[in-house]
């Protein structure tokens, strides 16, 4: 211990420069200094490379908790640079002022997508087993109903269309329109609770087929309080 | 605000796969002849869930003694067709209304009397149905 503190000791000088003079008023430009250096740095990094936020709703449910949780996302994919299908992302809410939303990409410019009324539980009018059947259990003349023919629109140029995970709880493309890219704030990487429970975003959430039969996840059973119910 | 939509009904999608728009006017695809999308472009997935419709959620919430209702939700699988044009431009087809177990199948002969039974219990056109924005001015101001 004593050899390395012997070796890396400064070696004596024999005329010491004198001690800067720190004025209160140089003491306050290098506080400021710094502080404007720290806030550029993270405004840097927030603006253009990584950024978390906190969000809740029930649009994404499956996916993303509907509770509160906190969400990495990818300052580096805004206003839609490298944005691909199925990739969660995040964009101005066109409905309420200097808020975020958090939905899926269905569809990029020129693509075609399933045109679906507000708030529809399936894609298509596609019957869903415990979810629409229920409905026709309940009023006996509509179990002959033919299904209307389902409706598809070309994504406009600069847009996309999103769609949130929970179909029936998502405010989404269905409702606004197709969204601008300008408004695109980032593409979510991972999802959390902010402790230790986190879920990535980051392969390619649109896979291919994996053969008859072959359904990539199972079904989804939760408790959810009532209030957690009004779309997101 | 969003730019107008342009909706077609499934079995026109052959058609207009053959047609993208460049700066709002209207081009035709490089696809070549004979393109077949169920042939030439590769069928992907994307797993989304359909869950307790809110009304269903609101009755069960009623019935439990907690004030809590189990919500289920079921994986809804949306499929997707990626193909290529001639000059190398990729774009995608969501085709989950067009083939695979939720595809849409014309029902033989009953087509005529449905829209005929739709419009007689006052129902709107699937056009107007579409569009929540049309429903809303619809409001107001009464079609004629």
């Amino acid at each position: 211990m004593s050899l390395l503190r012997r070796l890396f000791r400064a070696a004596p000088n024999p005329n010491p420069a004198p001690r800067p003079v720190r004025t209160p008023v140089s003491f306050a430009i290098h506080v400021g200094a710094t502080f404007i250096a720290i806030y550029s740095l993270s405004a840097l990094i927030a603006h253009n490379w990584i950024w978390y936020t906190a969000n809740a709703g029930p649009s994404m449910y499956p996916t993303i908790a509907s509770g509160l949780s906190y969400t990495i996302y990818s300052r580096r994919h805004k206003r839609g640079r490298n944005i691909q299908i199925g990739d969660v992302i995040l964009f101005e809410n066109p409905i309420f002022l200097r808020g975020k939303a958090c939905k899926r990409v269905i569809g990029m410019p020129g693509d075609y997508v399933v045109r679906d009324p507000s708030q529809s539980p399936t894609v298509g009018g596609a019957p869903v087993p415990g979810i629409t059947e229920v409905d026709d259990n309940d009023n006996d003349n509509d179990n002959g109903r033919v299904r209307e023919e389902p409706t598809l629109v070309q994504v406009p140029e600069g847009h996309v269309w999103v769609a949130g995970d929970s179909l029936s709880y998502s405010r989404d493309s269905r409702f606004y329109g197709p969204v601008p890219m300008a408004l695109i704030a980032g593409k979510a990487l991972y999802n959390g609770d902010g402790w230790f429970s986190w879920t990535s975003f980051r392969t390619p959430q649109l896979t291919p087929v994996r053969g008859p039969g072959g359904i990539a996840k199972g079904r989804v059973k939760g408790d959810l309080p009532l209030e957690d119910t009004t779309p997101g | 605000m969003a730019p107008p939509e342009h909706p077609f009904p499934v079995s026109a999608l052959d058609q207009r796969l053959h047609y993208r728009t460049v700066e709002f006017k209207e081009k035709s695809r490089k696809l070549g002849g004979g393109f077949d999308l169920q042939r030439d472009c590769e069928l992907l997935e994307l797993v989304q869930y359909s869950c307790t419709t809110p009304e269903q959620q609101y009755q069960r919430t009623l019935a439990s003694p907690t004030g809590t209702a189990r919500m289920e939700c079921f994986p809804f699988v949306r499929l997707f067709r990626k193909c290529q044009e001639k000059n190398g431009k990729v774009f995608h087809v969501e085709t989950t209304a067009w083939e695979g177990e939720h595809a849409w199948k014309p029902s033989a002969g009953t087509t005529n009397n449905d829209t005929t039974t739709a419009t007689a219990t006052g129902g709107i056109e699937p056009t107007a149905e579409a569009n929540a924005f049309a429903n809303y001015g619809n409001y107001f101001w009464a079609r004629k």
